[in-house]
């Protein structure tokens, strides 16, 4: 895991884990689930599905009464877009990727224009153009279902992991990582290489103060991983994910 | 009356792709033209969402005949009404009142009878006009959710959330019956439908109990309260969801009461909520048994559109589902991807905009093209004369074997349908016809043909932005070199021998007599015009028997040479277009912005800058050189003195020129040159010692005529 790379086995376990954690952090209605490959080749992947995203797109359009009808909610025009999100394991660059989908209420799936204007304001202005470094989104085939999505595309992930665990251990146990890893993001650094052995002390480290503590490695590493990249395509990343306590069989939301 | 109207949140379709794919292949293996009526199967779940509700959603799933039961998920039972042609669904549009009777009679029916008691399933029946344009990937569609009107609207005497009106204890224990009933847990619910939609919630001094709807009769007399429950779909917290309304007419004919009570169960995270669960207490209109036998109710049910309206959606799953566009956009994303990586600046759309006109479509033309389309070039266009051959396959990368039958498809229209069929959608095209050379003299008869050709040759290269020039003659380049020169338009050259080729890209057309720079007198190399194919020249071009170590013996060229040659014609063609200066790019040895600052560098040239010429040997251990040469002022193709014969008198000169070429060497003062040649070879050996070797020194120097061509550069 210091080269930033993560392998099947310990990208499922850490997948799992991260499900059961992730139920202790959020009150939303979707949770991640864990979805078996159906094969033995495959790795399984987590799956977040039908998360309302509010389109900006708006429309003249007003309230009006269904149809003449007034035994019927007065109809209201509707923005909403729906996506699915999904975690998998990338075994050519021995990676997570994080994929997406979107789509209207009516089922319609959403062009590429459409998904963009969803996308935050700082992803969509890098999404496209050369100077995203780690945040590339480009479209790519689920490598599970093969379904097609769009997806932070994975070449760089393993650098930026290596990164990130090598600064979570220079900057210790008690510092913000959020932080660290935006100023990693602004400054675009060159990949560094060093540092790979205190990050394998980090992934061992501060059970005594208690944040994240007495956590595996592939959880913590699947918690940093997903802390970069859901903000990319705006999914909340909760603070409970550093601070509560992974207790597995532990479901209640 | 004091209560207040009862209004329904509309249900809502979703329709996955994988339904339209479903559809789609259906039609084609079975339905083909048959617009019976099919059964399928709608999904829904109340899963509930503050921002929106839940909805009836069609899948992969929903055509097959036994439609599986799934976790979570209540099995409704609808009809497809599939029509052919986008008039047939017109005509269905038309009559949909008759489509929304039919089936709400049905529904009438099956309450009177209590076969919706028995399976309220029925109670949701609902109705699907489509036409699938399979060939546009457009899909034309309107849902019906038929509901019928009471004699009177329901009304509402409270409503309240689950947990407000029951209180948070029993609300609880309501909750945990549901998700019993809900979950097939319950014995009672569990069919292979999953557990039914509607049921009865019986709230005793012994606890509470979920129970079919069959069941009412039996509880009647039995002491506690019963409440209808229902799946809703609903978000809202002031109205219950679309599928209550026939569930609340079949209570008032079948149970006889005028108030009931309503848990609409809505789910969070796959468990009733207490919170944005509903109770209701529901006044219903009284009516004797006989006197609903004969009542007709009033249906009401189609969908409204995304603009709100009564009418029909359209879903464009083109993007997703077209092959075609699905290949567009995956080699738009590989060239967008190749930026991000390694050339930030990339202008893919001007390479995506750029014309080519590729004259000669065989080894060279073949692996040009292929080479283009790599570049998300989608326009180009092949002039050849020939048809294939049985020999061409194996060499030249566009043709197979059955285009040599027959005598031969026409090279130029296969080598374009090759294209369409590796990527369908290039624009892709083939023009039969003969490039006029001189030297080849032309009957009388022959001469109206070749100035419409040469005139065909005029509008093409017009039309285009770059022309290749990859034919197998040395004096059919000579015409388009002129053309590209009269229209300083980007022209690049590739021609090969046994084992060595060349790759040029012309310079820029003159913009005056005095224009071209005489090397020697080492004017800014930068600025200098770069030559054409035929600056090194001294004679004019000719159907000559000299010997010459290119073009003559293509034939006979190593297999691999074209492919090299080609590629590197096509690198010099991208990283001349990506260039600021784009036809007067400076070769790269005098390329100032190619000496900037790195970063600089790579925002300017995102190619880097590009040679002027690359000769190539196989035979010489695999050498490969680029050399720079300036143009030559007497040029016999690209000097002022040629293009301003052409730009006044045009067909005219070019004929002149065609029967006899030694007129262009008077026209540009070579026969002069040659007059003089001899006396200067007296002297040329000691004076070329140019510390600049890449520097074209032959222009002047009549050693280098006639012979191999570029071997003195
Ligand atoms: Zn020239």
């Amino acid at each position: 895991m210091a080269s930033g790379m993560i392998s099947a086995q310990h990208f499922e376990a850490g997948a799992r884990s991260f499900a059961e954690l992730w139920k202790t952090c959020t009150d939303a209605q979707q949770l991640w689930t864990w979805h078996d490959s159906g094969n033995a080749l495959d790795a399984g992947y987590l799956q977040l599905d039908g998360v309302p995203v509010s389109s900006s797109a708006a429309s003249g359009a007003e309230a009006r009464l269904a149809g003449g009808e007034d035994e019927a909610v007065p109809w209201q025009p509707q923005y909403t877009h729906l996506y699915n999100y999904s975690i998998a394991f990338q075994p050519s660059y021995s990676v997570p990727i994080l994929l997406f989908s979107g789509r209207k209420l009516d089922g319609a799936p959403l062009s590429w224009e459409d998904t963009l204007r969803d996308l935050p304001a700082a992803s969509r202005a890098t999404a496209t153009s050369g100077d995203a470094r780690w945040t590339f989104i480009t479209q790519q085939e689920h490598p599970v279902t093969r379904a097609a999505m769009h997806s932070i595309h994975p070449c760089e992930t393993a650098t930026l992991m290596s990164l990130l665990l090598a600064q979570d251990a220079d900057a210790g146990p008690t510092t913000a990582r959020q932080d660290t890893v935006d100023s990693h993001l602004q400054r675009d650094a060159e990949p560094s290489w060093e540092g790979g052995h205190t990050a394998e002390r980090l992934l061992q480290c501060h059970p005594k103060h208690g944040v994240a503590g007495g956590r595996s490695d592939e959880l913590r590493y699947l918690c940093g991983w997903y802390s970069i990249v859901a903000p990319v395509v705006g999914l909340a990343v909760s603070f409970k994910l550093w601070t509560s306590r992974a207790e597995a069989g532990n479901g209640a939301g | 009356m004091a209560h207040q109207l009862l209004q329904f949140q509309q249900l809502q379709s979703t329709v996955d792709v994988a339904f339209w794919a479903e559809l789609g292949r259906l039609k084609l293996d079975t339905l083909r033209l048959s617009e019976d009526a099919q059964p399928i199967t709608g999904f829904y779940s109340a899963s509930n969402s503050s921002d929106y509700p839940a909805s009836l959603t069609l899948d992969g799933q929903s055509l097959e005949s036994q439609a599986p039961h799934r976790k979570g998920l209540h099995s409704i039972p609808g009809s497809l009404l599939n029509v052919n042609t986008f008039e047939r669904f017109k005509a269905a549009q038309e009559q949909a009142s008759q489509h929304l009777q039919k089936a709400s009679q049905q529904i009438w029916q099956d309450i009177l009878s209590g076969r919706a008691q028995e399976d309220p399933g029925r109670l949701l029946n609902f109705l699907l006009l489509s036409y699938a344009d399979l060939k546009h990937f457009r899909y034309y569609y309107w849902f019906a959710f038929p509901v019928l009107k009471p004699p009177e609207p329901f009304r509402c005497k409270t409503l309240a959330s689950l947990e407000e009106g029951l209180g948070a204890d029993l609300a609880a224990s309501t909750a945990q019956a549901c998700a019993g009933w809900l979950g097939g847990i319950s014995p009672a619910s569990a069919s292979e439908q999953g557990a039914a939609p509607v049921w009865l919630i019986r709230v005793a001094d012994t606890g509470v109990r979920c129970q079919p709807l069959s069941t009412w009769q039996e509880l009647q007399g039995l002491d506690g309260r019963v409440i209808l429950g229902i799946a809703d779909h609903g978000n809202l917290p002031g109205n219950p969801g679309w599928l209550l309304r026939n569930s609340l007419l079949l209570a008032a004919v079948r149970f006889g009461v005028t108030e009931l009570e309503v848990a609409c169960i809505r789910l969070r995270r796959a468990q009733p909520c207490v919170q944005r669960s509903l109770l209701l207490s529901v006044t219903l209109p009284h009516k004797s048994e006989g006197d609903w036998a004969s009542f007709m109710p009033t249906p009401t049910g189609w969908e409204l559109n995304a603009r709100g309206k009564l009418g029909p959606r359209m879903m464009n799953l083109g993007p997703s589902m077209d092959p075609r566009q699905l290949a567009e956009s995956a080699v738009d994303l590989n060239l967008k991807l190749m930026r991000w990586r390694a050339a930030p600046a990339l202008d893919t759309a001007r390479l995506a905009a750029t014309k080519c006109l590729l004259l000669g479509a065989g080894t060279l033309g073949c692996a040009v093209a292929r080479v283009l389309l790599g570049w998300g070039i989608r326009h180009i266009t092949f002039v050849d004369s020939g048809r294939v051959a049985y020999s061409n396959p194996v060499r030249q990368s566009l043709y197979e074997f059955k285009d040599c039958l027959e005598g031969g498809q026409p090279k130029a229209e296969a080598a374009a349908e090759a294209l369409r069929r590796i990527f369908p959608s290039v624009q892709a095209s083939g023009l039969q016809f003969s490039i006029p050379m001189p030297g080849h003299p032309l009957s009388d008869a022959e001469i109206p043909k070749a100035e419409a050709d040469a005139k065909q040759l005029d509008s093409l290269m017009e039309e285009h932005d770059v022309t290749f020039l990859l034919m197998d003659t040395r004096e059919s380049r000579w015409l388009p070199t002129l053309l590209g020169a009269a229209k300083n338009k980007l022209v690049i050259n590739a021609a090969l021998g046994f084992d060595s080729f060349l790759v040029l890209r012309h310079g820029a057309g003159p913009s005056g007599p005095h224009h071209s720079a005489n090397p020697r007198e080492k004017a800014d190399p930068a600025g200098m015009r770069l030559g054409c194919y035929f600056c090194n020249d001294v004679v004019a071009p000719l159907d000559s028997t000299v010997d010459r170590t290119l073009e003559q013996q293509c034939t006979v060229a190593r297999p691999g040479l074209a492919g090299i040659a080609g590629s590197l014609a096509v690198e010099v063609c991208c990283g001349a277009l990506q260039h600021p200066q784009g036809v007067r790019a400076p070769a790269a040895q005098h390329d100032a912005a190619a000496s900037s600052a790195t970063g600089h560098k790579d925002a300017v040239l995102p190619l880097g800058p590009v040679p002027h010429m690359i000769r190539g040997q196989l035979g010489g251990g695999f050498a490969q050189q680029c050399l720079v040469g300036s143009a030559f002022r007497q040029c016999t193709a690209c000097s002022w003195a040629v293009v301003e014969q052409y730009r006044q008198q045009g067909w005219k000169f070019i004929l002149e020129a065609l029967q006899d070429p030694h007129a262009l060497e008077d026209l540009t003062g070579l026969t002069e040159l040659h007059n003089a040649a001899a006396a200067l070879m007296m002297d040329a050996s000691e004076e070329e010692e140019d510390e600049n070797d890449s520097l074209l020194k032959g222009n002047d120097q009549t050693s280098a005529a006639a012979g191999d061509d570029w071997t003195e550069l």
